[in-house]
């Protein structure tokens, strides 16, 4: 993020104060089974029986194995009482999983009524300690490394959170067309990050135009794209976790995963266009505007990659899931990864195109007074 | 035509309009690391190694990335060398993790595209969230290894007799802009990944407990924070690298 100077520097003792007080965190979130309404278990010790050899039909050789567990609850009425529990998990675990010896665990109680084994169900990991150690981790290698100079990313991804946060409760209790709901989400995310980028500045209105024309542009390509082929080759019905209609949320889901890629691509060629006007004043439109598409073209390859690799990544269990139940590759490609590579094109397709946006837009602006 | 052949030559011509050759050269870049992702896939899915297919991959893909979207030169290799070191401390932080909160696999909100499969594939799924992580996070620190390195070696061109220290000083101050722009780009990349499973969430109401006991929830934030924790090492990386060589006078 250019142009944001906090001045305050932390000293090492506070670093170290958060750094005991994140340790504190995480041991209190591994103690914490008193906060949770659902029964929690730890497992205090294991059985496990013999494994079982099992062949599908696709031939895959995988081996099954049933365990005992003997689970201690840990809060409730029944907390110190102790179940024996029994769990299968298979080599591969896509659904289940080998329980370890101290483990925590959800449990699910089919009838209130009656506790006992037979009525109790293991629902999944506590997972809350890891994630949270994780959170401590990065914040930790933030402040070491760049003391608090990090801090406005890490406001940023907050505030933008909570927006975020808002805008799905509206989507869940109103039946307005969730795209147009996320849209205007969009245009604040946008305004909230330019003004935390640039301050209030005519660099502020660069970024926030040329971002909402970038991404408006590429999107209004892709819908037409998407009509006029008939959405040939592209499968909507595998879109996982879908509770409304699946076209409008998955533009609104391109919108919002290219925005931060968008926003950041016109805020590095605006500052550093702005820049380069203020040392050389005598340089012409065109000149400027050459000068940005310059770096804007050197920052595009990397940042596609960036958005590609995290969409295409995540496809991964269900792709290996899908080749080895004997699918062939084109089916494969079409059922699961179409959707994926798609909003990658659609990113990407924004990227680009914001490039020669925010250069015309910051070279005929930089030249113009400030009306305030 | 195919919506996505379509879109794609409708990318071509915009990185064109972008950046002339150096839009094309993005362009072959993005499509060569398509073929190399969608190869680990094949390979971990015939019964592979996952770990070494995706250790070998990655290093082509973070080639691909570095070279193909930059002018070759020293700080191309500075960088290419900084990412294979943070994606190495990197994968050394993920094992661990994802033993602890073994998010692998599918969780119930999966069931509906489970249906009529078989689950029993014989690879384990531990493995396979290992892969998905380790690439996930290979662009943004390619990206953030490049900006670092190409910045510091500019400013030693411009001023070979620069101090050590000030060079780490400049270091750290094109590191927090980087660092800003990376988190940006990753957790709206998040944001828009999660936004149907957080309105799933939503509408069924699920308890805050549950949401960050979740395994998808978990292992979507795992992969954002371990490229952002990807992201934040590569400015030390890079650093230490350029003092070194200078030490050893190649720079």
């Amino acid at each position: 993020m250019k142009k944001i100077n906090s001045k305050i520097h932390i000293s090492w003792l506070t670093i170290f104060l958060i750094f005991l007080s994140g340790v504190g965190l995480i041991l209190f979130s591994h103690y914490d089974s008193g906060l949770y309404q659902a029964p929690i278990g730890q497992i205090v010790s294991v059985k496990n029986g013999k494994s079982q050899k099992q062949v599908d039909q696709f031939n895959n050789i995988d081996y099954s194995t049933n365990q005992k567990l003997t689970v201690k609850i840990l809060n409730g009425k029944h907390k110190n009482e102790t179940y024996q529990l029994e769990n299968n998990y298979s080599k591969s675990n896509a659904t289940d999983l080998q329980y370890k010896k101290n483990q925590r665990i959800f449990l699910h109680v089919i009838n209130h009524q009656k506790w006992n084994s037979k009525n109790l169900m293991i629902q999944g990991l506590k997972r809350d300690t890891s994630l949270i150690f994780l959170f401590w981790l990065t914040i930790i290698i933030i402040l070491v490394v760049l003391k608090f100079k990090g801090s406005m990313a890490l406001l940023s991804v907050i505030i933008n959170a909570t927006i975020l946060y808002i805008s799905i409760k509206i989507d869940v209790m109103t039946s307005i067309n969730p795209f147009v709901i996320f849209t205007v989400l969009s245009i604040i995310f946008t305004g909230v990050t330019s003004l935390l980028i640039f301050g209030k500045s005519k660099e502020t209105a660069v970024a926030f135009f040329s971002t909402i024309i970038g991404t408006a542009l590429s999107l209004a390509i892709s819908y037409l794209v998407l009509k006029i082929t008939n959405q040939n080759g592209v499968n909507f019905e595998m879109m996982e976790y879908v509770t409304q209609d699946r076209v409008p949320l998955f533009f609104a889901a391109s919108m919002i995963g290219s925005l931060g890629a968008i926003m950041d691509l016109s805020a590095d060629i605006t500052s550093s266009l702005f820049e380069v006007f203020k040392e050389n004043p005598s340089l012409s439109k065109w000149q400027l505007f050459l000068t940005g598409r310059k770096i804007g073209s050197s920052i595009m390859g990397p940042l596609v990659n960036v958005l590609f690799l995290i969409f295409i990544a995540v496809t991964f269990p269900m792709l290996i899931l899908f080749l080895d139940n004997g699918n062939a590759w084109g089916y494969t490609f079409y059922m699961i990864m179409s959707l994926g590579v798609v909003q990658s094109l659609i990113s990407a397709i924004g990227i680009a195109l914001t490039v020669p946006i925010t250069s015309m837009i910051a070279s005929s602006l930089c030249r113009t007074k400030v009306i305030k | 035509m195919s919506t996505i052949t379509v879109l794609a030559i409708i990318l071509l011509a915009a990185m064109i309009l972008a950046g002339g050759v150096k839009g094309i050269y993005a362009y072959l870049g993005l499509i060569l690391n398509f073929i190399f992702v969608f190869a680990t896939g094949h390979l971990i899915s015939i019964g592979l190694s996952a770990f070494w297919v995706t250790i070998v991959n990655s290093i082509i893909i973070l080639l691909i990335t570095i070279y193909f979207s930059n002018d070759q030169g020293q700080h191309a290799d500075i960088s290419f060398i900084g990412s294979i070191i943070v994606v190495l401390i990197v994968i050394a932080l993920i094992i661990p993790i994802l033993h602890w909160a073994q998010v692998q696999g599918f969780s119930n909100e999966n069931n509906d595209d489970l249906e009529g499969m078989s689950l029993l594939i014989g690879i384990k799924f531990l493995n396979i969230s290992t892969s998905m992580i380790i690439l996930s996070c290979l662009g943004a620190v390619a990206e953030a290894s490049v900006a670092i390195s190409t910045g510091l070696t500019e400013i030693i061109e411009h001023n070979s007799k620069i101090s050590n220290q000030h060079l780490i000083d400049s270091g750290l101050h094109i590191g927090k802009e980087i660092v800003g722009t990376a988190f940006n780009t990753l957790f709206f990349g998040l944001y828009g990944e999660i936004l149907a499973l957080l309105i799933w969430f939503e509408r069924l109401h699920y308890s805050f407990a549950s949401i960050i006991n979740n395994k998808i929830f978990v292992s979507e934030l795992i992969m954002t924070l371990i490229s952002a924790i990807g992201v934040i090492l590569t400015i030390p990386v890079i650093i230490g690298i350029i003092l070194h060589r200078r030490k050893k006078e190649v720079l």
